[in-house]
Formats: C-alpha cells, sequence, structure tokens
C-alpha cells in the first residue's frame, strides 16, 4: 500500500506560505492569513482537525492603517491588579514592537479554540524581509496581498515626474516625503 | 432520622396507590436473580464456550429442500442429484463405508456406490483460471502477463474463493469428514459447483458464474499493488527502449517543508520532453520511485482513473479474445539488455526486478 501511504502523506502535509505585509491592512489580512493558519483552504477541513498550514509573514514594519487609525486604534491591557488597566495607541505599540500589531489581529481573527495557540506558532512574523535561510528553505508559495502597493512619489523618475500635469508648486518648506517622528527619551526607556 | 424514613415510606406507599388497576405490579423482588446469573456466568466460564455444531445437529434441518433452496437462490435450474453430488466429499464416503463396514454390511449393498465431487471439483477449477485469465487479459490489454498473473493468483487464491463460498452458503451443505470446515473443502465445494454448471448447462452459463461472483472481487482493490515490481524505475527504462521513446528523466516538481521532519516532494518524470507520470514522497528517492511507478501505471493503462471492469449487465454483449496473451515484462528487460541476460549473476542485473519467479510454462 505504498501508493496510498504516499497520497495522504502528501494530503496532510503542511505547505508553508509567505505573505509580503508591506503597505497591507493588518485586518484584512489577518483574516486572510487565518484561513491558512485554520486550513480553510483545503477539501479536507474540518474545525476539530489539526491541518494548518505554515504562514511566514515579512515586512511586517510596513503594514498600513486607513483614516486616523494609527492614532486612534487603541489596544486594550489589563496586568489582573488593581489599578493594572492600560490603553495604548497603536502607533505606540508599533514603535515597541514591528510585529506585535499583526499578531494580535490574527490572534483575534483565529477561532477561539484550544487549537488556537498551536496554530499561532504556525506563524512566524518578521519585521523586514531579512528571512532566516532554514525558514525561507521551507516555503513553497505565497498569498496574494490584500491591496494593491501603492507606488509611493519617491518612486517616480524625474522624468515621469516631468511628464505628469501638474496645476500648481508645492510651497518650499512643505515635506512630501514620510519621515519618522524623532525618538524622544520615553519611547527609548521602553524600547530598552 | 426515623421520622424522615418514615414520611419516605408514606411517600411510597400513598405513589403505589396512583397505579393503575389493569396494571399487574411485580408480585416480588426477585432476590435471587442476580445470585442466579452470577453463578451462571462463572459456570459458563469454568465449562468454556459451546462447542460449534453442525447445523444438521439441530432440529428444522431438511437436507433436501436446502439443497434444492441452494440451486434456485443462485437463480440456476439444477436437478437435485448433481447438485447433491456437488456437495459429496471423498472423506464422507470413505467415513460412511467404514461404518457400515464395521457393522458387518457387505458395503455393494448399502448404496455407497456414488460419486465424490473431485471431478466436477477440477474441471469447474480449470474453467474458472481459464476464464479469469483471458477476462483479465481483455480488460488490462495493455498490463504485462506477470501483472496479469498477479491478479489471477489473487482471484483463484483459498481466502477469496473461500470467502464467495461462505457467503453463498455453501459451509453448512458440504457433506464431509472433517468438522470445522477446512478453508479448501469450501473452495472445493465451489469449484465443483463451477464445474456442475459447466456439465449441465454449458460452458457459457458457467463463465457468467465466474463473471458475476468470482471477478467481482477485485472491486477496490488496487491491481497494481499485487504485482510487486522491486525496480519500476529499471522497468520504465525498458519499457521505453522497447517504444523507441526518449529514456525517462525524474525531475524535482514541487518540494515543501523541505528543512523540517514532515518533507514532502513531488517528482515528475519526463520522456522526451512530456511528463508521463508524477508522485509525492517523504523524501526525493520515495518520490521518484513512486513517480515511476505512476508512470508505469499510465503506460500499461491500469491507473487509478481507468474505466470501471465491465460486470453485471454491462458485460452482456461482452466479446473476449481467447487466444490473446500480453506482452510479457521479461521479453521486454532481455530485449533492452540482451547481454545482461547471460551473466545473471552480476548485482546490477536488471533481472532483479521481479520479486516472484512468474514463468510461462505455468499455464
Amino acid at each position: 500500500m505504498a501508493n496510498n501511504r504516499v497520497l495522504q502523506w502528501a494530503t496532510f502535509a503542511r505547505t508553508w506560505w509567505i505573505f509580503d505585509a508591506n503597505h497591507q491592512c493588518h485586518i484584512k489580512s489577518a483574516k486572510r492569513i487565518a484561513l491558512y493558519l485554520q486550513g480553510k483552504h483545503k477539501p479536507i477541513y474540518h474545525p476539530l482537525s489539526d491541518i494548518g498550514d505554515h504562514v511566514v509573514v515579512i515586512n511586517t514594519a510596513g503594514i498600513s492603517m486607513r483614516n486616523d487609525f494609527w492614532r486612534k486604534w487603541k489596544y486594550n491591557h489589563h496586568t489582573g491588579y488593581a489599578g493594572g488597566h492600560s490603553v495604548t495607541s497603536a502607533w505606540r505599540l508599533h514603535e515597541l514592537d514591528q510585529t506585535k500589531v499583526v499578531e494580535k489581529s490574527v490572534y483575534a481573527t483565529l477561532p477561539g479554540n484550544l487549537l488556537r495557540r498551536r496554530m499561532m506558532r504556525r506563524l512566524h512574523l518578521f519585521t523586514d524581509d531579512n528571512v532566516p535561510d532554514d525558514i525561507l528553505q521551507n516555503v513553497t508559495d505565497q498569498i496574494r496581498q490584500v491591496t494593491v502597493v501603492p507606488r509611493l512619489i519617491q518612486e517616480y523618475t524625474q522624468e515621469e515626474l516631468d511628464a505628469m500635469p501638474k496645476l500648481f508648486d508645492w510651497p518650499d518648506d512643505y515635506e512630501i516625503e514620510f519621515k519618522r517622528r524623532k525618538e524622544d527619551d520615553e519611547i527609548k526607556k521602553y524600547l530598552k | 432520622m426515623s421520622a424522615s424514613i418514615r414520611s419516605g415510606l408514606k411517600v411510597v406507599c400513598f405513589r403505589k396507590l396512583l397505579i393503575p388497576l389493569q396494571q399487574v405490579p411485580s408480585r416480588c423482588y426477585k432476590k435471587g436473580l442476580s445470585k442466579d446469573l452470577r453463578i451462571q456466568y462463572k459456570s459458563r466460564l469454568t465449562v468454556g464456550p459451546e462447542p460449534d455444531r453442525h447445523r444438521s445437529e439441530f432440529i428444522n434441518w431438511n437436507y433436501d429442500s436446502e439443497v434444492y433452496s441452494f440451486g434456485k437462490r443462485l437463480g440456476e435450474d439444477l436437478n437435485d442429484d448433481i447438485l447433491k453430488k456437488v456437495f459429496l466429499h471423498r472423506s464422507y464416503i470413505e467415513r460412511e463405508k467404514k461404518k457400515i463396514q464395521e457393522l458387518g454390511i457387505a458395503v455393494g449393498t448399502s448404496g455407497l456406490d456414488v460419486d465424490h465431487n473431485e471431478q466436477l471439483a477440477k474441471s469447474g477449477e480449470q474453467l474458472a483460471s481459464n476464464y479469469v485469465l483471458i477476462y483479465l487479459r481483455n480488460a488490462f490489454p495493455n498490463y504485462f502477463e506477470e501483472g496479469i498473473r498477479s491478479i489471477h493468483e489473487y482471484l483463484m487464491s483459498e481466502d477469496v474463493l473461500c470467502n464467495i463460498g461462505r457467503h453463498l452458503g455453501i459451509p453448512e451443505l458440504i457433506m464431509c469428514d472433517d468438522f470445522p470446515l477446512r478453508e479448501s473443502t469450501i473452495v472445493t465445494t465451489l469449484m465443483a459447483f463451477i464445474g456442475a454448471l459447466e456439465q449441465e448447462k454449458g460452458k457459457e452459463r458457467a463463465h457468467l458464474f465466474v463473471r458475476d461472483f468470482i471477478l467481482p472481487q477485485l472491486i477496490g482493490k488496487d491491481i497494481n499493488e499485487m504485482w510487486n515490481v522491486v525496480n519500476p524505475m529499471g522497468l520504465l527504462t525498458a519499457v521505453l527502449h522497447f517504444q523507441k521513446r526518449g529514456l525517462p528523466e525524474p525531475r524535482l516538481l514541487w518540494e515543501g517543508a523541505s528543512s523540517t521532519l514532515m518533507s514532502v516532494y513531488h517528482i515528475g518524470i519526463y520522456s522526451d520532453q512530456k511528463l508521463i507520470g508524477k508522485a509525492p514522497g517523504e523524501t526525493a528517492q520515495i518520490a521518484e520511485e513512486m513517480a515511476a511507478r505512476d508512470a508505469l501505471k499510465r503506460l500499461c493503462q491500469t491507473q487509478e482513473s481507468r474505466p470501471a471492469l465491465l460486470l453485471g449487465k454491462l458485460s452482456e454483449n461482452l466479446k473476449l479474445d481467447e487466444k490473446k496473451v500480453n506482452i510479457s515484462a521479461k521479453d521486454i528487460i532481455e530485449q533492452f539488455s540482451p547481454k545482461e541476460s547471460t551473466a545473471s549473476t552480476s548485482s546490477k542485473s536488471i533481472f532483479g526486478i521481479f520479486k516472484g519467479n512468474h514463468s510461462l510454462n505455468k499455464v
């Protein structure tokens, strides 16, 4: 029955997927990643069977949020002790740990059963695209991104910019490029 | 405490009054029942299980009507004499003769000079075996002769035939010396029935019986696993050479989780830049071997997606070529490497491909 054994092996093998989170909404991404972690894309799916795949998420530092959500989206935490409640803005959490926002949204998307922790262990998060070789060589396929990555103004060549119709000129002191806030002492304290 | 018990009793008594008058209540508490059951259970353990007894030792056994209905059940209109002969074994006649001799009666006057079923069984087995081979060769025209013989061996094996016989209700009708029955006795009786059909109703009717009862045992079975090919890649190379096609080239199609314990490799085999077979495996070597097997299956047209066997109503107008003989894998390999056939002692000899020695002289 060697043939049946091999077919079964191939059916239950865990595939490794890669997902580029650059310029992706973390909530929509989490919905898509959770499908693969649960194995819902497989015909043999059953909520009680542990047949989910591995997902490697790269560029979690580059996730995006629409409108003012970096400032308005809050993460609550309670230590369990009196006065232990804390509220952290998304931007603040992202500065403390650049994989945390994706991790939290995937965790929240997965069903709250006993398999959740095991499925989370198959989620490999990396802030940039430097992935260790022993993880990268397992990867077979990629998950399609949820939104089209926009082309930044810095990526246009001068010729393309010149050819583009221009209605007005920006003032000289207007900063088009995205700049990070300067790290103040308070954030440095958390980073250590 | 006592007050609460008393009040409880009161309630019980009150409830008894509520029982409708038509219902007869239990008149006792059956105090001895559990004890009796325990004794019965323990004595059964010491005595052991009841011995198997033939159905004829029980009441309501009418051998004549059982034999008659056996023929009717199978839809075969045989007369009772031949049917009884089918179930009569040599050992039974010998035993009865011995009994009569012990009683001092002359054997000639006892009416025991009847025929046993050995001759029928012999002709029946020959017919069934022959028909199975012819049917398989026509059903799998591109499969190797060695493979056909392996399937035939499976179908005519004692296990399969005995299973058929048991489900047809043969064991209870058999007249023989040994009880419980040996498997070979059931097989002999089944073959004798086929022989009787051939004798009474003709070959075609007997063929129909084989097609309806023996061949369907292949349904749901993997026929490719019945013939054990040790070196599938060697055989594939020889077959492609025989067909004047390019030699097989294994290529890695897909690999996953390769640095973990649960790695999976999919390997495809190409010939003349065409994919002729692919299979998964735990390692690349296993996948390559399985891919070679897959390619062989496709070449022989015995893959899982092949059309189903023509049985039952579909096979009513089936025309079988009785003289057909399939191509032998051994011949193909000899053509591929004529030099090695003379020096078969070398370890790299391609004759190491087969485990079983299927010689064509057998049948």
